[in-house]
């Protein structure tokens, strides 16, 4: 593989997870109406997912052929992992499909390097890699593949949270499980999940298959 | 209350001058002019210390493009959160953008203007170097992992000190201990910028904010009039601290010639977005009356 495909792989696999996110907020607002007050007894989790539904919409409609619009996404996908984090330690085991680590999206938000994005310093950008929240374009391949991997994530999350919160709210009616499961890559993970037929990881399965 | 109308009308208004801003500030890079990507081999640090021995200004005209194109890049992000009233979004996209000016006014305030005028020369240029090397210290640990030496890490920063307090004809720098640079020290110099860091940190960053509060205070519950407030009150700050930014960026030497003068210009430039600024919230005031008065 020359180095031309090496960016075009990751950078069409981040414009397929735009659309897929774009998807899920469409998702997220049929199930939960915007017009929608707050309940003063209702989970917390509920509305971190309203917040990863706003930071997600900023995604949209940024050209990712300019490497740059990496520093804009970081901070939205950042904040985004926050709220997650916690979505993702309310959710029911039967709803995470996959075995991933738990710390995951707290340490990529905190500790990771997703956080240089949020916080420019003059030798960071300089003298940090590509991949570290510089402007240096040495490698923008390491910088997208690092993007789709975000994304990825971010799918994956915000999609099995959606399906969590379509049964919590009663909204698990075909339509939505048949438009959870097109995001979905695989096509069939979501909807069995919806459809409680799928409560534990299927064999085989690692992380970063996803 | 002010009515959707005024407040939308605020919001636009603020947008074109935050717009008229990454306009400028892109002029200031060009003008400042120097090379940036990494064909010129500075992601060496080897490469651009050798780079910057001969041409020490380098330095600050470098520093000063990479903080200006950031903050730009997160400016642009923000006029656009500001168009589709995401105050979340603003507020994650306003934080790089105070970041990066508060660094500038630091850097250009110590170098340019506080010397003689507020300070000793040499304690001025001091608080510029030690920021420097504080930063340096801190970027070189995250990029290496905490793998590097401290303590080699530490020499070769009291080194670099001595060798640039001899070329300067200044007196050699005491050996202390390493201060870590937290990112609120980052807004210091911005009037108000601590408060505003805890504030958007607390409200929009923290682990447990009240989510039925109004959206300013971090709140998700359904659009209404206070995004539109809460989008014009985020947007007003960062309109004015960008525009500190590009006033103290335009500070920046554009070569070894004298920068005299350059004070009074990057002052007036300052002064003419401040009453632009000004002029934009008496005729929000006017109009907010005149609804007011047809409404009773």
């Amino acid at each position: 593989m020359g180095p031309i495909d090496m960016l075009v792989e990751p950078r069409a696999e981040c414009e397929t997870n735009f659309t897929k996110l774009s998807e899920l907020t469409r998702i997220h607002l049929s199930i939960e109406e915007p017009s929608r007050g707050i309940g003063a007894d209702e989970s917390d989790w509920i509305h971190r997912l309203r917040k990863v539904c706003l930071h997600v919409r900023a995604l949209k409609g940024w050209e990712i052929d300019d490497i740059d619009v990496v520093h804009v996404l970081a901070p939205e996908i950042r904040a985004a992992y926050v709220q997650l984090d916690e979505v993702w330690q309310s959710m029911p085991q039967e709803f995470k499909l996959v075995p991933m680590d738990s710390d995951y999206w707290s340490s990529e938000a905190r500790a990771g390097v997703l956080a240089t994005y949020d916080h420019p310093s003059p030798f960071n950008l300089i003298i940090g890699p590509t991949a570290l929240g510089s402007f240096s374009t040495s490698k923008p391949d390491e910088t997208y593949l690092q993007l789709a991997v975000w994304l990825g994530f971010l799918v994956l999350g915000y999609g099995l949270a959606l399906a969590y919160l379509a049964e919590v709210l009663g909204a698990e009616d075909e339509d939505i499980v048949s438009r959870l499961a097109e995001v979905d890559a695989n096509g069939s993970d979501m909807s069995a999940v919806t459809a409680h037929n799928s409560p534990t990881p299927r064999r085989g399965e690692r992380p970063e298959d996803v | 209350m002010a009515s959707v109308g005024t407040v939308a009308c605020y919001r636009v208004g603020i947008a074109n001058l935050l717009s008229n801003l990454v306009e400028a500030s892109g002029e200031i890079e060009r003008r400042l002019d120097i090379e940036v990507d990494d064909s010129a081999g500075l992601s060496k640090p080897e490469a651009w210390q050798i780079e910057f021995r001969n041409d020490p200004v380098s330095t600050y005209r470098l520093i000063c493009v990479q903080l200006l194109r950031k903050a730009r890049i997160h400016a642009v992000a923000c006029i656009r959160a500001n168009e589709n009233c995401n105050v979340h979004s603003l507020a994650v996209q306003m934080r790089p953008v105070l970041e990066c000016a508060g660094q500038v006014v630091h850097i250009f305030h110590y170098l340019v203007i506080a010397p003689d005028v507020e300070m000793d020369p040499e304690r001025s240029i001091r608080l510029v170097t030690d920021y420097l090397d504080r930063d340096y210290y801190d970027t070189l640990m995250r990029v290496t992992k905490d793998n590097a030496s401290r303590k080699k890490l530490l020499r070769t920063i009291s080194e670099t000190a001595r060798a640039a307090a001899m070329e300067f004809g200044v007196s050699e720098p005491k050996v202390r201990k390493r201060k870590p640079l937290r990112q609120i020290d980052k807004v210091e110099m911005l009037p108000g910028g601590k408060t505003w860091y805890r504030y958007l940190g607390k409200n929009f960053r923290s682990s447990a904010p009240n989510w039925a509060a109004p959206s300013w205070q971090g709140g998700v519950g359904p659009m209404d009039i206070t995004h539109e407030i809460a989008c014009a009150g985020l947007m007003h700050y960062t309109v004015d601290q960008m525009a500190r930014m590009n006033a103290f960026a335009s500070l920046c030497p554009e070569s070894d010639i004298a920068i005299s003068g350059r004070a009074d210009a990057a002052l007036a430039e300052l002064h003419a977005i401040l009453e632009a600024f000004s002029n934009l919230r008496k005729a929000v005031q006017s109009a907010n009356k005149c609804n007011r008065a047809s409404d009773a």
